[in-house]
């Protein structure tokens, strides 16, 4: 006998997808309700992950804008071995500030002094500190000083552009205060910032600005470090503060700080402290929210696969009968998920974001009022993927059963499925009646649920 | 040596009561290349018998060999390449796919093996079973002999070694039937291809060599023609 290997003629392509791709096609009524089935599910997962997305933004964002955004912080950082912080492989960006002054006021104000804390370029790109600018800009050059409001407040005769005559004095903590020097200087006011500091203090709070390389190479300063590995961030810094000799303190830690609350929203945490940070709990409350929404969904999918493949069982037997094996059989179940499953899921990625966008654009209303601050929605490409796959591996789960059940019913009961009135057939097509109700009041969805409820109860072929 | 052999083959429908014994320890033998015609009444256990032999149902009891091994062990998987190349099943009833061109239901047997069935032996049967201008026709648009025909095409595409027919002339004329009975002959002895067929048709059961009765499923005569 002459037999040729299929893939070359056209007409033995595949067999089992065409079939199932025909069947698609013929139970238009069974085919439409699994894809609005999938489109009901792969829209809630992607809102739900676009929310999820935006919520976890928005945190970030806050926690940054109220925060700043730095990972780690190193103290005591001696301005002369700040070279070596910034050459260090981790290091992606490092802000400093320190070489703090106390400047002396002319006579006639109401505090004697202002407190200059100084802080490089980076620094005040990165920081929060900018945030809480009032009027005016940040300091832009040495020299600059933005003060805080309690000084506009309490000497009304300033304002922002005027310049100040001073005395500076550094505040070195190993010197004594007598031995410190006094330098005649003169500050120019460039902003307003909305800070203070308690009245026994006797002075204001100022920001200044300063460029790291122009400091003397023993002024410590402080150090704040983007890392390039945000998640390596516990063991690389203190790896970077022996690398560059910071001493110890008294437990045997070294000088450093980290940023704990943003670094939980990018899950890294320090060891021990997962538990007691409130991102994991909400990431399993996400975890729990998609996974419960699947399995409804996989389930209400089920019974309409159910029922389709309920249609087809005296086909199937018959594809049994003439040889078709179990993994065929499974197959066009599956094959038949995939095809209608395509379209929904892509659809429910745009919907998903629409849906998003409204009740956020809603809600974010809402809450400006109350924080200030809107929430954007923001569309991940990673999220919508995310949604899509999960939404696909809900489609697949919820085929699986049928399927199963399919393939291992016998190809004469199968076959005779049809022509005997097997009594499953009186009530697979009687389905829609049978729930008044539910078909009457939600219509077309109605019919698919209660499909859907009805196939769940006749889920197992009865063994004849 | 017996291509099938059957001991004590055994299958019931129902429980208690409605208990139905469609086949009651049937021993049977077949050798290579004989043409067996089965006749009994309705409701004897015909179809039963051959849907056994054929491994798309699966016995209450006994055994069925076939080239010596029983098939009534076989796992899902292997029962289905069994059925693929092994026996064709000529049902009652058409049972074709509807959905599916006339030539693709023809051919499915091979397709499900992933193999095209050469161009020559296609014509063939196909010429034969006269449904040369009807491929690319779906089965809903055939006449009720043209189905039959078509379903005995697709029994014979892969040359099964055993070929199990259920009345396949039932819906045929008599012009049709002497036909279709020429060409089980010819491939039964061109191919060495061992035939049971179930028929009411005496006329039929008179080409075969051999004629088995049952009754109440069981046989009753068994003698050769
Ligand atoms: N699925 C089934 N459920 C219950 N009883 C069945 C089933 N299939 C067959 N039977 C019973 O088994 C017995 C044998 O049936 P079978 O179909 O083998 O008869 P047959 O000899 O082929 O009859 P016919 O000539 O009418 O086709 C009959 O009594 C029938 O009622
Ligand atoms: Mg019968």
């Amino acid at each position: 006998m002459e037999a040729r290997s299929g893939g070359q003629g056209g007409i033995a392509m595949n067999i089992i997808r065409e079939y199932s791709l025909d069947q698609v096609r013929k139970n238009r009524r069974t085919s439409v309700s699994i894809i609005v089935a999938v489109l009901i599910a792969s829209t809630f997962l992607c809102t739900l992950f676009v929310f999820a997305q935006s919520f976890w933004n928005q945190m970030v964002q806050q926690e940054i804008y109220i925060g700043g955004d730095w990972d780690a912080e190193l103290m005591d950082v001696p301005a002369g071995r700040l070279g070596m912080v910034r050459d260090n492989a981790g290091v992606k960006a490092m802000f400093v500030k320190g070489d703090n002054q106390t400047a002396f006021l002319p006579e006639g104000t109401a505090l004697p002094r202002l407190l200059i804390q100084n802080c490089d370029s980076g620094y005040w790109d990165a920081m929060y500190e900018k945030n809480m600018l009032l009027r005016g800009r940040v300091p832009q050059a040495s020299g600059e000083v933005a003060v805080s409001k309690d000084f506009f407040l309490q000497n009304p005769a300033y304002g922002i552009g005027d310049t100040l005559a001073v005395e500076m004095v550094s505040n070195v903590r190993t010197h004594m205060e007598e031995n410190r020097q006094k330098d005649a200087a003169s500050l120019t006011i460039v902003g307003e910032l909305d800070v203070s500091v308690s009245s026994g203090y006797e002075g204001y709070l100022a920001y200044g600005f300063m460029e790291p390389e122009a400091l003397s190479p023993e002024r410590e300063v402080a150090v704040y470090l983007q890392m390039e590995r945000r998640g390596k961030v516990y063991t690389a810094v203190p790896q970077i503060a022996e690398a560059i000799g910071l001493p110890k303190d008294e437990y045997g830690d070294y000088p450093c700080r980290y940023h704990a609350a943003l670094l939980a929203w990018h899950g890294v945490y320090a060891p021990g402290s997962f538990f007691r940070s409130d991102v994991p709990k909400l990431f399993l409350g996400l975890v729990l929210a998609a996974g419960a929404s699947m399995a409804v969904f996989a389930y209400i999918i089920r019974g309409a696969f159910g029922i389709s493949a309920k249609q087809k069982i005296h086909q199937l037997g018959i594809l049994k009968s003439v040889g078709a094996g179990p993994k065929q059989i499974g197959r066009t179940v599956i094959y038949e998920a995939c095809i209608l499953s395509v379209i929904p899921i892509l659809l429910s990625m745009i919907l998903g974001y629409l849906f998003s966008f409204g009740v956020l654009s809603v809600y974010s209303g809402m809450i400006s009022e109350v924080f200030g601050s809107r929430m954007e929605v923001s569309f991940s490409p990673a999220a919508a993927l995310m949604a899509a796959v999960l939404s696909f591996v809900t489609v697949l789960f919820a085929a699986h059963g049928p399927a199963r059940q399919m393939s291992k019913v016998l190809p004469i009961e199968a076959v005779r499925g049809e022509q005997y009135g097997i009594a499953m057939w009186g009530r697979t097509s009687k389905k829609a009646k049978s729930h008044p109700i539910l078909a009457k009041h939600f219509g077309f969805l109605g019919e698919i649920a209660a499909n859907s409820v009805n196939a769940g109860k006749n889920c197992t072929i009865p063994a004849w | 040596m017996d291509i099938l052999r059957t001991e004590g083959l055994t299958r019931q429908y129902g429980s208690g009561q409605t208990m139905v014994t469609a086949l009651d320890h049937v021993d049977l033998q077949v050798e290579r290349g004989q043409f067996v015609a089965i006749i009994g009444a309705s409701g004897s256990g015909k179809s039963t018998l051959l849907h056994l032999l054929g491994g798309v149902d699966r016995p209450d009891g006994g055994k069925i060999f076939v080239e010596d091994v029983d098939i009534a062990t076989f796992g899902e998987e292997r029962l289905a390449q069994y059925r693929r190349r092994k026996v064709g099943l000529i049902y009652q009833f058409y049972n074709l796919i509807p959905t599916l061109s006339v030539k693709k239901n023809i051919c499915l047997p091979m397709l499900l093996d992933n193999k095209e069935p050469g161009k020559e032996r296609f014509d063939d049967i196909v010429r034969t079973l006269g449904l040369g201008d009807r491929l690319e026709h779906l089965p809903g648009q055939l006449s009720g002999g043209q189905q039959q025909r078509a379903a005995i095409g697709r029994a014979l595409i892969y040359q099964p070694a055993i070929l199990l027919a259920d009345e396949p002339t039932g819906n045929l004329d008599r012009k049709n039937t002497e036909e279709i009975v020429s060409l089980l002959k010819l491939s039964n002895r061109q191919y060495k291809q061992t035939i049971l067929l179930v028929t009411h048709d005496e006329n039929v059961a008179l080409e075969a060599d051999r004629i088995i009765k049952i009754e109440d499923g069981k046989i009753v005569s068994d003698k050769a023609v």
